[in-house]
């Protein structure tokens, strides 16, 4: 018998797959066949022009809604700067699922992981605590150039902390290393939260619209709204398995987190150029940020003057330590 | 909606009129217009992959390697190209390439074996003293001569020994020249000649 019958015959024959594991592999089969996904890949461009449009004009609406809020609160100012460590809770253990290969099948997990969190309803007068560690230039680079990517060697992280009640009523934040608390209407300062009872009727991912109603015309684009509000699991994963099905979804693998640790990035093109992405734990599946950054080179033509971008400059990145139900202003945990 | 003709329901209701890789190559061809096709071919090869991702990593690693592979290949099936390679050595490729991802828990799984082997062989002493070519002491010197091996060279061995490719089919799946397929091919049957040339040695 020569080598090769030998290791034919010394490692016995050939394994038998167990019906169970031969179900859940034709099951994710026929799941990866019936995606949407699946079926926008060879639809044409023009419909995705047409979303790209829709994003970016969302984004827009979000970025109108994050101005009015950091005005009128006055307590989002950064702590003075001094990077801690991620410690966002990280559900450990094994995902029943294979390693997966495209934006939806990482989407469907990151959702399997989000219902796993454990929960319990808020009372209206608790807090949503989100805690962020925000990658921007230095102060003095940034006043002098707002739009500019994050510049090797200007970048810092800067830890911002912010409270606002179940209700909306209140909101908190440090201002010069100080808490500061404030009610809605008092002092003349106004600000809109998305309703409790909107957040927690987003159930299903038929139930979760593109961009989550707020006060009035404002709509808050999803991938931003699971950044700025603390949602009760099912809700947060029924916006993940939402996101699954919504075109154009890309997978970035070698996205890295605020730590430089590897982080996975899903998301969407817009303007052409620039890839908006949430970012995951790669082995959990955990949310743990997002961010803007540049997919290849472009230039942006503008009234005062030309703005360059090249590929992989980043325009935004932060990461959510802290996302949790606390009872005041000033709690943590 | 793709029509479907009914040569194409032949293949997919009667598979035993389809042989060989240019029936599983129709399959694919077919699964490209209309997606659910790719289901026969789930059929035809879950076992086989899975089977071949056991031996080289365990029963609970193969069962995501396997399941993946169908996933890839179906993601993929628009660049198959049935002139380049039969859906065996397509499909072995993916799975190749899964695989190597969990390098060293395979290399761990060669450790254990060896070292299992290596603690019975101390029992069996009599049967070796008899110099029966025991297939479990054999077993074992092969685990860890893969151990050894670099993972490169050890795909191109096992998908000749355990998935039953021929040389050609390798380069094609692992898709590397032909030369460099034989080369690694004969360093590593070097290697298990040597292995057993050693267990021999015990045995006599």
């Amino acid at each position: 018998m020569d080598e090769i019958g030998a290791l034919r015959e010394a490692f016995g024959g050939d394994e038998v797959p167990g019906q169970a594991a031969e179900n859940r592999a034709r099951a994710a089969l026929h799941q990866r066949m019936s995606s949407k996904e699946q079926r926008v890949t060879s639809m044409s461009r023009k419909r995705f022009a047409i979303t790209a449009g829709v994003v970016v004009a969302a984004a827009a609406a979000v970025a109108v809604t994050a101005v009015m809020v950091v005005r009128g609160g006055g307590g989002h100012a950064p702590v003075p700067d001094d990077a801690p460590t991620l410690n966002a809770p990280v559900a450990k253990g094994v995902l029943p699922f294979a390693r997966p290969a495209s934006a939806a099948e990482y989407l469907e997990n990151a959702a399997w992981t989000a219902e796993r969190k454990p929960w319990k309803d808020p009372r209206p007068d608790q807090f949503m605590y989100i805690e962020t560690l925000e990658l921007r230039n230095k102060p003095a680079y940034e006043n002098e150039h707002p739009n500019d990517p994050i510049r090797t060697g200007m970048g810092e992280n800067r830890k911002i902390q912010e409270w606002n009640s179940i209700d909306g009523q209140t909101r908190a934040g440090y201002k010069d290393g100080r808490l500061v608390v404030a009610r809605r209407g008092q002092g003349g300062e106004y600000w809109d939260r998305i309703a409790w009872s909107t957040i927690t009727s987003m159930t299903r991912p038929d139930k979760v619209p593109d961009a989550v109603p707020g006060p009035g015309s404002m709509g808050i684009e999803l991938d931003a709204f699971i950044g700025q509000y603390v949602v009760p699991p099912n809700v947060q994963a029924a916006i993940f398995r939402h996101l699954a099905q919504a075109p154009g979804m890309t997978i970035n693998p070698d996205a890295v987190n605020i730590d430089g640790r590897p982080a996975v990035g899903l998301g969407r093109i817009v303007e052409g150029y620039l890839s908006q992405e949430l970012l995951f734990d790669q082995q959990t599946y955990q949310f743990i940020g997002e961010r803007l950054v540049a997919v290849k080179d472009h230039v942006s033509h503008g009234d005062d003057g030309d703005r360059v971008s090249h590929r992989g400059d980043v325009y935004r990145q932060v990461i959510y330590s802290k996302m949790t139900i606390v009872d005041r202003p000033g709690d943590t945990r | 909606m793709d029509d479907v003709g009914e040569a194409d329901l032949a293949v997919m209701t009667q598979p035993g009129a389809a042989q060989g890789q240019d029936a599983g190559a129709d399959l694919v061809e077919q699964a490209k217009r209309v997606p659910e096709r790719f289901t026969a071919v789930f059929d035809q090869h879950y076992r086989q992959i899975y089977a071949y991702a056991a031996r080289r990593l365990g029963p609970d690693l193969a069962e995501d390697v396997a399941s993946e592979t169908f996933l890839v290949a179906f993601d993929r099936r628009h660049s198959y190209d049935s002139a380049r390679a039969g859906v065996r050595p397509w499909l072995y490729g993916i799975a190749s390439n899964l695989i190597a991802r969990h390098a060293r828990a395979e290399t761990r799984r060669y450790k254990a074996l060896a070292k299992a082997v290596g603690a019975q062989e101390t029992g069996d002493h009599a049967d070796a003293v008899a110099g029966r070519l025991d297939a479990t002491a054999v077993r074992g010197r092969l685990a860890e001569a893969l151990r050894r091996l670099p993972e490169p060279v050890r795909a191109v061995l096992l998908l000749v020994a355990w998935a039953g490719l021929s040389q050609q089919e390798v380069a094609a799946a692992l898709d590397i020249p032909a030369g460099t397929a034989r080369s690694r091919l004969h360093r590593a049957r070097q290697e298990m000649r040597q292995a057993l040339g050693a267990e021999i040695e015990v045995s006599e």
